[in-house]
């Protein structure tokens, strides 16, 4: 009894550190974030007096709320691009024999090792060439690309845990193949949807690098190369107050997203399926 | 409702594998027609065959004279009832039972109608909002039935239906199963690995083995007149004791327990080394049953005696302890114990003679 209660202790204390390690960074921001610019240097950790002037500030000029814009569509649309490709590519990478399956799931993890910076440079000179440059599509097609690796294989996982009677019994039942995708399976595979959609909405959401490569104008950045271009009200003032404020409006949302839809995640919508 | 006919039917994968070999079964409308065999036998290849969920490399597959080999699963209107009862778990026991008529585009009062009415069968009508994930094994068991019967399919295919359930609840389930075949007089086709459950369900009984029918009877023939060996070992249990024997001048000889004993005359079989005699422990006994039966004797020495309650099964080698274990099943009332010496008599009748290298049976003794 005592053992137990001493070992719960040591987890409670070894949560709060974990917590608080992780948390202090995300504090630190919103704290820089709601300092007036005058204390933006006064090593405080929390803030003396609260003012709204960053946020106010950044929502003034129009660059940042149009990042915004972007982000949100470009994100979005990789997203349902990656995931309704992943579904349908992992779905008969898992229930159809096919010559060299094997081989496109070790081709998609071969790809997603791909450093992205390695071909950072002829994108750029091709998308350029093709008119993509600085356009939603031009971020769209590279999330989606190196996003789709990690769908499949996250999606394949989940869809190797349905049981395939389910397949034969729908279509036993008088399903066609189609039809027993749509009703049965699909149904099933949320989970795993939203899990992969999730990861692939952050890994957007987050990108710098195709971000500030392939765009040059409002027409497609994105909030993260945004953010790089924040000037101070003046040449001699650092922007960070305006940096953190705008690392929290961008942060918060995922942050609300995942917990929303943690519940979603969590598998076991299977069980019942067949003997448990 | 349906007559379903398989002609040579073969299956072999593209590995060479020969799963399923010349197949040949008529099985009659409103049969309860049982596949049973040991895993690995095919039994449920052929039954995935029927069903459209498996292709076959060669012949074909007949529901009242109309080939339906070609069709695709959906439109052969049979329905299936898998080990894993493969119920879809984010519906309720009533979307499941609905799940195949909704399918069909039924209208929606009917679909209502037959679900309330395979409801009613099953007694599932207190369970019908329920998720699979809420129900237990036997009612789980019972939904997939649902499902099936709410189509009004030609064929029923079930597919170890029982395997998945406790003792208890698989000989209840058995009954219920018995009891719901009668009554909708639907043409079955069971598979299963028990000889128990094949025994006591099928109005006859095809015995798998590596992809090939050894046996097709009611239970009564494959009981009294197995074709072979592996038949008659698989079906009964304790399984059917075999001793290698020979005959010489139509006497029947078993070297092993001293048996020289002159068949009758109406027999004559010719001379053979390579004879196999087979016997059932149930007809094994330790007092001649009277003396107008002909039957031969037994001197054995007892190696292990299981008291089952309503009666026994007895081990035991002959003297010089030189053949396999055999086994006895006798009445519970002796006091029969470890190492005694024990005299046995078998009817002459309840003999099986199978010939050794080919392991069929061998004609002309008893039949």
């Amino acid at each position: 009894m005592k053992n137990n209660n001493i070992g719960k202790l040591l987890w409670g204390i070894a949560n709060v550190l974990v917590v608080v390690y992780a948390l202090i960074p995300v504090v630190w921001i919103i704290s820089l974030s709601l300092k007036p610019t005058a204390d933006l240097n006064d090593q405080r950790f929390f803030p003396q007096s609260i003012s709204l002037e960053h946020y106010k500030a950044i929502f003034a000029d129009l660059q940042f709320p149009v990042a915004l814009i972007n982000s949100l569509g470009i994100a979005s649309i990789a997203t349902v691009l990656a995931v309704v490709l992943g579904t349908f590519a992992a779905y008969a990478i898992v229930r159809l024999e096919f010559p060299g399956r094997r081989f496109i799931l070790a081709g998609a993890l071969a790809t997603a090792m791909f450093p992205p910076v390695a071909i950072i440079g002829p994108l750029f000179n091709m998308w350029r060439n093709v008119g993509l440059f600085d356009t939603w599509p031009g971020l769209i097609i590279p999330y989606m690309t190196f996003s789709l690796p990690l769908a499949i294989w996250i999606l394949a996982a989940f869809f190797k845990e349905i049981p395939w009677d389910l397949d034969k019994a729908a279509r036993v039942d008088g399903a066609t193949p189609f039809q027993a995708f749509i009703k049965v399976i699909a149904p099933l595979a949320v989970p795993g949807v939203f899990t992969t959609a999730i990861l692939v909405f952050i890994f957007a959401w987050n990108d710098f690098l195709f971000a500030i490569s392939l765009t040059s104008t409002n027409n497609a950045r994105t909030v993260p190369a945004a953010i790089a271009f924040f000037t101070g009200s003046s040449r001699f003032d650092l922007p960070t107050g305006s940096i953190a404020a705008a690392s929290v409006v961008v942060t918060v949302p995922v942050m609300i997203i995942v917990l929303l839809f943690q519940k979603r995640i969590v598998a076991g919508l299977t069980s019942g399926a067949v003997k448990g | 409702m349906a007559q379903i006919s398989l002609n040579n039917i073969n299956k072999t994968y593209p590995d060479g594998t020969v799963a399923l070999k010349n197949i040949n079964i008529s099985i009659n409308d409103g049969e309860f027609f049982i596949l049973v065999g040991p895993s690995g036998c095919g039994k449920s290849t052929l039954l995935n065959s029927i069903v459209g969920l498996e292709e076959i490399s060669d012949g074909e597959i007949l529901v009242d004279g109309k080939k339906i080999s070609d069709l695709d699963p959906k439109d052969r209107n049979m329905a299936m009832v898998f080990q894993s009862y493969a119920l879809y778990p984010h519906m309720s026991v009533r979307e499941n039972i609905a799940f195949p008529l909704k399918i069909a585009k039924l209208p929606k009062a009917e679909i209502n109608r037959r679900v309330a009415e395979a409801a009613d069968i099953l007694e599932l009508n207190d369970l019908l909002e329920r998720k699979p994930k809420q129900l237990s094994g036997g009612q789980r068991q019972r939904v997939a039935m649902g499902r099936a019967i709410v189509r009004h399919p030609v064929a029923f295919l079930l597919d170890e239906p029982l395997s998945n359930l406790d003792a208890r609840l698989r000989v209840q389930m058995r009954t219920e199963i018995s009891r719901l075949q009668k009554r909708l007089k639907t043409t079955t086709i069971y598979v299963t690995h028990d000889q128990t459950e094949a025994m006591t369900l099928g109005d006859r009984v095809a015995v798998m083995e590596a992809g090939v029918v050894q046996q097709v009877g009611t239970p009564l023939e494959l009981y009294q007149q197995p074709n072979n060996i592996f038949v008659a070992s698989f079906i009964g249990s304790p399984a059917m004791n075999f001793v290698s024997a020979q005959i010489r001048q139509n006497h029947l000889l078993i070297p092993a327990f001293n048996i020289d004993r002159p068949l009758p005359d109406k027999t004559n079989l010719p001379d053979t080394d390579d004879i196999i005699v087979g016997v059932r422990p149930e007809h094994l006994n330790v007092t001649p049953i009277d003396n107008e039966t002909e039957f031969i004797t037994l001197t054995v020495n007892v190696e292990n005696v299981e008291w089952l309650g309503a009666d026994s099964v007895i081990y035991f080698q002959n003297l010089d302890k030189t053949i396999d274990m055999m086994a006895a099943r006798i009445g519970a009332n002796h006091s029969i114990q470890e190492n005694d010496t024990l005299v046995l008599h078998i009817d002459l009748n309840q003999l099986h003679l199978f010939n050794d290298s080919t392991g069929e049976r061998f004609h002309g003794f008893r039949d």
